[in-house]
């Protein structure tokens, strides 16, 4: 009888084995979803990238700077903001001539908590001020 | 003897019931999975064609050169003449393994002679003719009607780039006097100087690439 029982599995093991399978395929499976939500996020920090450099350059164009905050958005997913800052360099430098630097950033915003920024500095002549 | 009386029906049939229940979540996940998977690839391989392109577009308009370009009919002519749906512009092509770049003529516009599958085309051209007259041959050489005409026949030169795009169209702006932001305009002719910016709107839902052409210096800006 012993021998008869190691001949093979019982109903029973084989329907454990199934359901652990099962469950060991949920788990690759989830595995799965996540490489594909990161891959997804990967793509989205791409497009904000090239958003973003678009925006500031159309910023940097032409002479003149205009301060303060501008908001807008690409399309239903993508929001843009701009920001025109004096840039703080008095612990760098003691600047004591006539340019003052001022910060251009660029903020593309999406999916609630996503953000990307982009900024560069340019030099405005005080005396035009 | 209990042991060896083998199963009832009824247990059987518990059993298979049990066994389809979860083959069948398993091939369904699998089938979900697969799909997913495929949609993902194309959509990832699409985007980041769309990245690469945009990428070398940026590049290669940011590096366009404004150069007075003698020609055998006019007087001169900018390097730089487009219009809302093809542009002609003179830039340095990278060449493979090299630092150094080559001055090419650059041709950009969309190829629908194939409407179901309308192709963003770049194609480029080799800077001749354009060298200081010598007293062998006094006459400049270069034809621009005949570039335009290479580069607009299908058959004339083989783009360097193809890229499926429903639409494409272009705009410039112009540089800003007394403070006054302009317009943008549809096309950029006869022009003395290079746009401040160039905008190519590649597809209706990809947002536009706007690009500000030639090797502008960081020139010291005013406060409006």
């Amino acid at each position: 009888m012993t021998s008869r029982n190691r001949n093979g599995f019982t109903l029973l093991e084989v329907l454990v084995a199934f359901a652990v399978l099962t469950v060991t395929l949920g788990v690759l499976l989830n595995i799965f979803s996540l490489a594909i939500r990161t891959t997804q996020t990967v793509q989205d920090q791409q497009k904000a990238v090239l958003l973003a450099e678009s925006k500031l350059a159309e910023l940097d164009a032409g002479l003149t700077l205009r301060p303060g905050m501008e908001r807008g958005d690409f399309d239903q997913r993508f929001e843009w903001e701009t920001r025109v800052e004096e840039f703080d360099s008095r612990a760098l430098l003691d600047n004591q001539s006539m340019l003052i630097p001022y910060r251009l950033s660029v903020v593309v915003n999406w999916d609630e908590n996503r953000r990307f920024e982009l900024f560069t500095l340019r030099l405005v002549r005080t005396e035009a001020r | 003897m209990t042991h060896n009386r083998g199963f009832t029906l009824l247990e059987l049939m518990v059993a298979l019931g049990l066994l389809t229940l979860l083959a069948g979540l398993m091939f369904g996940g699998f089938r979900l999975a697969s799909r997913a998977w495929q949609t993902v690839d194309e959509h990832n391989n699409e985007l980041s064609e769309t990245v690469q392109a945009q990428r070398f577009l940026r590049t290669l308009l940011a590096r366009s050169e404004a150069r007075s370009v003698p020609e055998t009919r006019e007087t001169s002519l900018l390097s730089f003449q487009g219009d809302e749906h093809s542009l002609i512009f003179l830039s340095a092509l990278p060449l493979r393994d090299s630092r150094v770049s080559q001055q090419a003529w650059f041709y950009l516009a969309l190829d629908d002679s194939d409407p179901e599958q309308p192709l963003l085309v770049l194609k480029t051209y080799p800077l001749t003719g354009l060298n200081e007259p010598t007293p062998e041959q006094p006459d400049i050489t270069f034809d621009w009607y005949q570039l335009v005409d290479d580069f607009q026949r299908p058959e004339g030169i083989p783009p360097l780039l193809t890229l499926p795009a429903d639409a494409f169209s272009l705009d410039y702006r112009p540089r800003e006097e007394d403070g006054i932001q302009p317009d943008w305009q549809q096309d950029w002719q006869q022009q003395e100087a290079l746009p401040v910016l160039v905008r190519l709107q590649l597809s209706e839902d990809w947002p536009a690439l706007v690009v500000s052409p030639g090797e502008q210096p960081n020139v010291i800006k005013q406060m409006q």
